[in-house]
């Protein structure tokens, strides 16, 4: 069944890779919206396998920031951009 | 999707850096109304159009809204405005080809999903090809609920969005005339890019 809000974080989480590969800075405010629309759509447990229905807020909110910044960073250090 | 109920063509022209830029949507009407093209141009303007130019430079403009029954040759509407883009606070406005991209999803495997472009951002709301939080809270995010919602005439849920599936005639694709050879999908949701987008048909010398 189509659950709204995934497949949009699964396309944000794609499109942070690409901007990690590039390696130039992202908006200051580009992590904390992405956060703010998985938590408003409640689409966190579908993304991180740990978070279940019964994980405090905080808690959710801590653990999508991290995968996000972690999806950042990882691409980062793949050094795929091109010379 | 019904398959019993007609379907309309709605294009609204816009110009915006002596480029003249186009969106194209589909709609089907609601069960059991009888409601024209006309009521259509006016649905867009009323539903859909204020949050659309609200992400938009000013310098872009809304030209003309047209609509037309797909069946039926003889039911078409416009309306010839001069609406601009009302996006505040912002001077340098992006090129034409580049656009904030929609993608319209589809309810089953008959269609491939849908794709939307909109013009005339701003240098402000963007960072090295990403557009901030902001501008995609603000404006993307609105726009996307609307592009899978229906539109309204009064009251009445009256034009619900759809993806048709064009025809492979030879060699090139026509839209179809008839309801008996259409293929209507519904779109269940509107996803967005967080990453400026290019439409290279608005680019000089490239299209209309």
């Amino acid at each position: 069944m189509y659950r709204k809000g995934e497949k949009q974080m699964r396309l944000f989480l794609r499109e942070l890779e690409v901007l990690g590969r590039r390696g130039k800075p992202v908006p200051g405010d580009l992590l904390d919206f992405m956060v703010d629309y998985a938590m408003r759509r409640g689409v966190v447990d579908s993304l991180i396998p740990s978070v279940d229905f019964g994980t405090p807020v905080l808690e959710q909110e801590a653990a999508i920031k991290a995968l996000l910044q972690r999806t950042l960073r990882r691409s980062g250090e793949d050094g795929g951009q091109s010379s | 999707v019904a398959t019993d109920r007609n379907v309309y063509e709605l294009i609204d022209e816009q110009l915006f850096a002596s480029e003249k830029v186009k969106n194209v949507y589909y709609f089907q009407i609601g069960p059991a109304l009888s409601l024209t093209a006309a009521d259509l141009v006016d649905s867009y303007q009323s539903d859909f159009l204020t949050t659309l130019r609200a992400c938009q430079h000013p310098s872009l403009v809304h030209t003309r809204i047209f609509a037309r029954n797909l069946f039926d040759p003889a039911e078409f509407a416009e309306d010839l405005i001069s609406l601009a883009g009302t996006l505040t606070g912002t001077t340098d406005e992006l090129p034409p080809f580049v656009a904030a991209g929609f993608t319209l999803e589809r309810e089953t495997g008959a269609t491939r999903n849908g794709k939307k472009r909109v013009a005339a951002g701003s240098e402000a709301h963007q960072d090295w090809g990403a557009w901030s939080g902001a501008f995609l809270s603000t404006f993307l995010d609105p726009i996307a609920v609307l592009l899978s919602d229906s539109l309204l005439s009064g009251v009445t849920q009256a034009f619900f969005p759809v993806i048709v599936k064009r025809i492979l005639e030879g060699e090139k694709y026509r839209l179809p005339e008839n309801l008996a050879e259409a293929t209507v999908n519904g779109v269940v949701d509107a996803i967005y890019s967080s990453l400026l987008t290019t439409q290279n048909s608005r680019k000089y010398t490239v299209g209309e």
